[in-house]
């Protein structure tokens, strides 16, 4: 836990590149996300949704983080597997629907979330937090909405370093997660818990106080990235892209 | 062997280390004894991988090269909860550890963890907090306490189980005098007793204080000086490669006095003797 946290607090967050991907206006991005997430909820064709995740690859490798991406991704894989499993097992049992047609459900399901997790990389990994906050203030998003939300994506790695101090303080005293018993693994993780959470909640507070001290919301017009020529152009072929699925 | 009547309880030989692949090194071919009964300093500059090396000693990190050894068990095959009853680490900030609602359950939570009778475990904590001075918090919750009395309360959820070795990461941070004098006691007591301390600072005046065996110089991963602290103290280039300043004490000694004080006593008896020997009234 503590030696993969590195990696995956790398793969969440902006990786400064020279690309094509990182000069777009962040609304660009946020569009290319939303005619990515369109398309992969109104279709159920394997072939259709493979366009769309070849789509996603290429925009990821267009911006040279498709690497960090995978190793997210591949991080987040007991997550999609405990989806599928409960997926599967509810629309067979809750819904009553034969194990082929479950598997089946369970599957497009887990593709479109995991295509979808990989696609927002194409905005995260490729822009300025800053600039992502301008974005959402230009859409009229109200500034007291933007900031919780750019604060609490800055505070992962924050609070992923203070997890790992915590996990680190309690198994130096003896702590042990080497059991295969579940009960005893959610036992032992209360006093992992605990002081992580009074821990955030303090540096919340803290937060709070400084933002406040030092005059945050004082201004309202703020500064605002550009749209170029690459924006229009790759925002076309996107949604050209995307638009394959329908014509077929 | 340095010392062949005290038992050698840790051996770094060689260790390297880095996070990962791409990261640089960290600690760069490590070399270190640390033996029973001695207090050792660890000092050296922000980010030159004091905390790092430190981690080792209970395998919270395995090396990427070289080998550390407690009590001869090599850390990389050994688990950390099992190497947590020979060796102690007192973080820096008390507040990460505490998960339980009162003083006593904090104090208590690694004697539990390890399946002691609750007779036992009643008794050991409260000799550890009378100990400590900690017997009147003992209800409380950590959280509603003093730094200085969250470090008493960490220390003795360390000391609770008797460790080989006590490691206290940046221990005088953001204590006062009287908590800092309070540390130095329960160092020295416990040394006594046989732990070997390892101290990880950047409080020169209370290593000056403290009067530690042996001081690890370290730079850039490097262990550049290991010995006495005097050399150390009576050294500003040595210091200063380390962003450290000299202590106060040193600094006002050196060309005053022949001999080397560390602590405030020290110089004012030394100071004595010369004034005494010159006549000076």
């Amino acid at each position: 836990m503590v030696l993969r946290r590195s990696s995956v607090t790398t793969a969440l967050f902006y990786r400064p590149r020279e690309t094509v991907l990182h000069k777009l206006n962040p609304l660009t991005k946020l569009a290319m996300i939303l005619i990515i997430t369109a398309v992969l909820f109104n279709t159920d064709n394997p072939i259709k949704l493979a366009i769309t995740l070849t789509t996603v690859l290429i925009l990821l490798h267009l911006g040279k983080v498709l690497r960090s991406s995978l190793v997210l991704m591949t991080t987040l894989l007991p997550m999609f597997a405990l989806l599928f499993t409960v997926c599967a097992l509810s629309w067979m049992y809750v819904a009553d629907k034969p194990p082929t047609t479950a598997i089946t459900i369970a599957t497009l399901i887990t593709t479109r979330l995991v295509i979808l997790t990989l696609s927002l990389p194409i905005l995260y990994s490729t822009t300025r937090l800053s600039d992502i906050a301008r974005s959402l203030l230009l859409l009229k998003i109200p500034l007291s909405a933007v900031l919780p939300i750019i604060l609490a994506y800055r505070f992962i790695p924050v609070l992923l370093r203070d997890l790992a101090t915590v996990y680190e303080s309690q198994i130096s005293r003896g702590l042990s997660f080497r059991t295969k018993n579940p009960v005893k693994i959610i036992k032992n993780l209360v006093p992992v818990a605990i002081p992580a959470v009074i821990v955030a909640t303090l540096r919340a507070i803290d937060l709070a106080e400084v933002l406040a001290l030092r005059g945050v919301a004082l201004k309202k017009v703020r500064s605002r990235p550009s749209i170029t020529h690459y924006d229009v152009l790759l925002l076309a072929v996107v949604i050209a892209i995307a638009t394959i699925p329908f014509t077929t | 062997m340095r010392n062949s009547s005290k038992e050698l309880v840790i051996e770094v030989r060689d260790l390297w280390f880095r996070y990962s692949r791409e990261s640089p090194w960290v600690l760069r071919g490590i070399d270190l004894e640390l033996y029973s009964g001695e207090i050792v300093a660890i000092v050296g500059r922000n980010g030159c991988g004091k905390t790092t090396l430190i981690k080792h000693f209970n395998g919270l990190l395995k090396p990427c090269r070289g080998i550390v050894k407690v009590l001869g068990m090599d850390t990389r095959y050994v688990s950390t909860s099992e190497l947590s009853k020979y060796v102690g680490i007192v973080f820096q900030n008390p507040i990460y550890q505490f998960s339980c609602s009162t003083v006593f359950d904090e104090v208590a939570f690694a004697l539990r963890l390890r399946n002691l009778p609750s007779d036992v475990v009643e008794k050991l904590v409260n000799s550890v907090l009378s100990e400590l001075g900690i017997v009147h918090l003992a209800n409380r919750c950590p959280y509603d306490l003093s730094l200085g009395e969250q470090r008493r309360v960490s220390i003795a959820s360390v000391l609770v189980y008797r460790p080989k070795v006590l490691v206290l990461d940046e221990p005088t941070t953001g204590l006062d005098y009287r908590s800092k004098l309070f540390l130095l006691n329960v160092i020295r007591r416990e040394r006594e007793r046989g732990c070997c301390i390892v101290l990880v600072t950047h409080d020169m005046e209370f290593l000056c204080e403290l009067k530690p065996d042996r001081v690890v110089l370290m730079d850039d991963g490097k262990v550049i000086y290991v010995g006495d602290p005097r050399e150390v103290m009576y050294s500003p280039e040595l210091l200063s490669r380390c962003n450290l300043v000299q202590p106060q004490v040193p600094a006002l000694s050196r060309g005053l006095l022949s001999a080397r004080p560390l602590s405030a006593k020290e110089f004012l008896s030394e100071f004595m003797k010369m004034r005494d020997v010159s006549g000076t009234p």
